[in-house]
C-alpha cells in the first residue's frame, strides 16, 4: 500500500482528503503545517506529498524546495487557491510533479496522483534497470576475469614451454614452463627478445618454412617437430615443438609455440640402446666363446700332430697337423673380420670394380674345402656385368659367407649319397646386379627360417657364431641392396643379394664425396 | 692285443685329433661322423671304449648315448663325453640323462681337448676292463 503525506492547515480539507484517498487505497499522514509536514516527511518518507501553498509559518512552496532537497524522486502536488497561476507556476519551476486548483475536486486528485504514479513507476524502473545493469557489468567484467585467469593459469602451469609473439615475432608470452626450459625469466625476454633466437643455429627459418607450409601438420600449423633450442646457458636441448600462426579478422597476428622437452626420453632412449647393446654384446661374447673353443680345440690338435710328428719322424703327421693349424688361424681370420665388419658404423669403400672377379676370388677360395667336402662348386656367371661401384671387399665378405653357409648345409645334409652341390650365380638385372648362392643341402625348417636373422642365431652350434648373415645383410644394406632367401627342408636354399646401380661416380658424386670424408 | 677306440664326431679335425692321441697311446682308432653311424661300427667292430661328441648339431649324439646304455650288449663299453660346453659335467649329465634312467658316462672332456688329459683318462678306464 502506498502512502501519502497530506499537509494543510485547514482541518476540514486535512479530513476530507484522508476520506478520499483512504478510499482510494493510500496509507495517509496528516500534517497541520509545513514544519510539521517536513518533519513528518522525514519519519514516513512518503513518495507522494499533498501540500497547500497557503500556509502560516513555512509555507507550500518552502515545503516543496526542502522536500525535493530531502529526496529528489518524492512526488510533490501542490494545492493552490483558485486562479493562483503564480504559484503554481513556481511550483513546477520547483518540479512539483503537479498542482491542483481548490476546491479539491475528486477527479483533478485523482488525475494528479495518478500522474504521480506513474512518475514514480517510471523512476523506479529506471532505477532498477540502472542497477541491474551494474550487476551486470560486474558480473561479466568478473567471469572474464575468471577465464582470463584460468587460461592465464593454463599457460603459466603448463609443463610445456609456452612461447608466443607478436607479428614482429617478438615474445610477448614466455610461461613458467619456458622459464625452466631455456633459463630465460619471462622478464628477459618479453618485449625484448625475437622468437627465433631461441632455436640452435640456423633452425629458425627451418621451423619458419615448416610453420607456413603443408608438409607439417598443415598450413599455419606445425605438429611434433623435433628440433633443438639453446638455453640461456648455452645448453642445446633437444625439444618436440609445435606451433601455430594466429589470425584476428583473417590478419595474422603473431605465433604461439609449445615445446616440450625430450632430455629425459633422448636420455632413456640412448639408455635402452646401450642396455640393448650391452645384452647383445653378452650373447655375442658366450657365443664368440664357444666357437672360439673350437678353434682353439683344432689348433691344439693341429700343435699336438706336428709335435708328434717330429718327435717320431712321421711326414704324414706334419702335414695333416700344420693343415689344421693353418686352417684355424683362417676361421679366427675370419671371425674376427665379421666382428670387425659388424660392429663398425662404416661407409661402403666404393671403387669401381668387377663382381665377376670377386665372385671368382670366393670360388677360389672355397673351392678346396668344398671339393674335401664331396661338395661340387659351380659358377655360373653373367659375362655382360660391366664394372660397377661397390665395395670389393665387403661383396667379398657377403658371398663368402653365404657360399661356406651353402657348403655347410650340404656337409649338415643327414641324407646319404646325394650329389650335392653349391652354384655361385652372378646376373645383371635391369635395376642393378644380382647375386644367388644356391645349395641342394638340408635346407631350412619354419623355425629356423625365422630366426635367421636374428642376433647371433646359428644352428651350427659351437662350429658357427651367428655372424655371418648378420654381417652380409649389414654390408647389403650399406649398398641400399636386398638379401634374400628361399629354402624348403630337405631340398636346399637360394640367398640372393640384389645391389642397385651404381655405374658411375657422377651418380653419386655426392655420396662418395661425404664418404670418403673429404 | 691292442685295444679299439671308437670316435664319433662330425668334425673331421677332431677325428684327426683324437684319432692321434689315441695312436700314440697305443690304442687303434676308428672314427664315424654321426650317430648312426656310430652304433653301426659299435655293433662292427665292438670298440672297448668310445669318445663321443654330445653337440654333433642334427646328428644324434644324444640319441647315440641312450641306444648304447640302453642295450644289453653294448652298456658295459665306457663312453667319454667331448663336450664344447662351457658349464661343465653337471649340466652336460643332466642334459645327457634328462628324465631317463640312464647311468652318467663314464668320463668327460672338454674342448680344447688336452692330449695328455684324454691320455690319461681312456688308460685309466680301459686299465679297469
Amino acid at each position: 500500500m502506498s502512502k501519502i503525506l497530506v499537509i494543510d492547515d485547514e482541518d476540514s480539507i486535512r479530513r476530507l482528503l484522508k476520506v478520499s484517498l483512504t478510499h482510494k487505497g493510500y496509507e495517509v499522514v496528516l500534517a497541520e503545517d509545513g514544519e510539521k509536514g517536513v518533519k513528518a516527511f522525514q519519519q514516513t518518507s512518503p513518495p507522494i506529498v499533498l501540500t497547500d501553498v497557503k500556509m502560516p509559518g513555512m509555507d507550500g512552496i518552502e515545503v516543496l524546495k526542502e522536500i525535493k532537497r530531502l529526496d529528489p524522486d518524492t512526488q510533490v502536488i501542490v494545492i493552490t487557491g483558485h486562479g493562483d497561476m503564480e504559484a503554481a507556476i513556481q511550483a513546477l519551476k520547483l518540479d512539483a510533479s503537479d498542482f491542483i486548483n481548490k476546491p479539491v475536486t475528486d477527479e483533478a486528485l485523482s488525475v494528479a496522483l495518478k500522474r504521480a504514479k506513474h512518475v514514480l513507476w517510471m523512476k523506479e524502473k529506471l532505477k532498477e534497470y540502472t542497477d541491474n545493469l551494474e550487476l551486470m557489468v560486474k558480473e561479466a567484467t568478473e567471469e572474464l576475469r575468471a577465464a582470463h585467469d584460468f587460461q592465464e593459469n593454463l599457460i603459466q602451469s603448463s609443463i610445456d614451454g609456452i612461447i608466443a609473439g607478436d607479428k614482429d615475432e617478438t615474445v610477448i608470452v614466455f610461461n613458467q614452463g619456458a622459464e625452466d626450459l631455456l633459463g630465460y625469466t619471462a622478464d628477459e625476454v618479453i618485449g625484448k627478445m625475437e622468437m627465433g633466437r631461441i632455436y640452435a643455429a640456423d633452425m629458425a627459418p627451418t621451423i619458419k618454412e615448416k610453420l607456413d607450409g603443408e608438409a607439417c601438420g598443415g598450413r599455419n600449423r606445425l605438429v611434433h617437430y623435433e628440433t633443438t633450442v639453446v638455453s640461456k646457458s648455452g645448453e642445446e636441448i633437444p625439444v618436440r615443438v609445435s606451433g601455430v600462426t594466429l589470425f584476428k579478422n583473417g590478419l595474422d597476428t603473431g605465433v604461439v609455440f609449445f615445446f616440450q622437452d625430450l632430455r629425459e626420453i633422448k636420455r632413456l632412449q640412448r639408455e635402452l640402446i646401450e642396455n640393448e647393446r650391452l645384452s647383445a654384446m653378452g650373447q655375442a661374447v658366450a657365443g664368440m666363446a664357444h666357437y672360439i673353443k673350437n678353434i682353439l680345440n683344432g689348433l691344439q690338435g693341429g700343435v699336438y700332430m706336428v709335435n708328434r710328428s717330429l718327435k717320431k719322424d712321421k711326414p704324414i703327421l706334419l702335414s695333416k697337423g700344420w693343415g689344421m693349424v693353418e686352417n684355424n688361424i683362417g676361421k679366427v681370420s675370419d671371425l674376427v673380420i665379421n666382428m670387425i665388419l659388424y660392429s663398425k658404423e662404416r661407409q661402403p669403400d666404393y671403387v669401381s670394380c668387377s663382381p665377376n672377379e670377386i665372385a671368382q676370388e670366393v670360388y677360389d677360395l672355397v673351392h678346396e674345402k668344398a671339393l674335401q667336402s664331396k661338395v661340387k662348386l659351380v659358377k655360373e656367371f653373367d659375362l655382360s656385368i660391366n664394372e660397377c661401384y661397390l665395395d670389393p671387399n665387403g661383396l667379398h665378405r657377403c658371398l663368402l659367407n653365404l657360399v661356406t653357409n651353402a657348403i655347410d648345409a650340404c656337409i649338415l645334409d643327414p641324407q646319404q649319397d646325394k650329389a650335392w652341390s653349391v652354384v655361385i650365380r652372378t646376373r645383371k638385372e635391369k635395376d642393378g646386379i644380382r647375386f644367388d648362392v644356391v645349395d641342394n643341402g638340408t635346407g631350412m625348417a619354419k623355425e629356423v627360417q625365422d630366426m635367421l636373422f636374428q642376433r647371433f642365431f646359428t644352428t651350427k652350434g659351437g662350429k658357427g657364431t651367428g655372424l655371418g648373415l648378420l654381417v652380409t645383410r649389414k654390408i647389403v644394406d650399406e649398398h641400399g641392396g636386398v638379401v634374400s632367401f628361399e629354402s624348403s627342408p630337405g631340398k636346399g636354399t637360394t640367398f640372393t643379394i640384389r645391389l642397385p646401380h651404381r655405374c658411375s661416380e657422377e651418380t653419386q658424386g655426392n655420396i662418395s664425396m661425404t664418404e670418403r670424408g673429404t | 692285443m691292442k685295444k679299439k677306440v671308437l670316435i664319433v664326431d662330425d668334425e673331421p679335425e677332431q677325428i684327426e685329433f683324437a684319432s692321434t692321441v689315441m695312436e700314440e697311446n697305443g690304442y687303434i682308432a676308428i672314427s664315424a661322423s654321426n650317430g648312426a653311424e656310430g652304433m653301426r661300427k659299435v655293433h662292427t667292430e665292438k670298440p672297448d671304449l668310445i669318445l663321443l661328441d654330445i653337440l654333433m648339431p642334427e646328428k644324434g649324439g644324444l640319441g647315440m648315448y641312450r641306444d648304447l646304455k640302453q642295450n644289453e650288449e653294448t652298456k658295459h663299453i665306457p663312453v667319454v663325453i667331448v663336450t664344447g660346453v662351457a658349464r661343465g659335467g653337471d649340466f652336460d649329465d643332466r642334459m645327457i640323462r634328462q628324465d631317463e634312467d640312464l647311468p652318467p658316462p663314464e668320463g668327460y672332456i672338454e674342448k680344447p681337448m688336452n692330449p695328455d688329459a684324454v691320455g690319461k683318462l681312456v688308460n685309466d678306464l680301459l686299465s679297469k676292463i
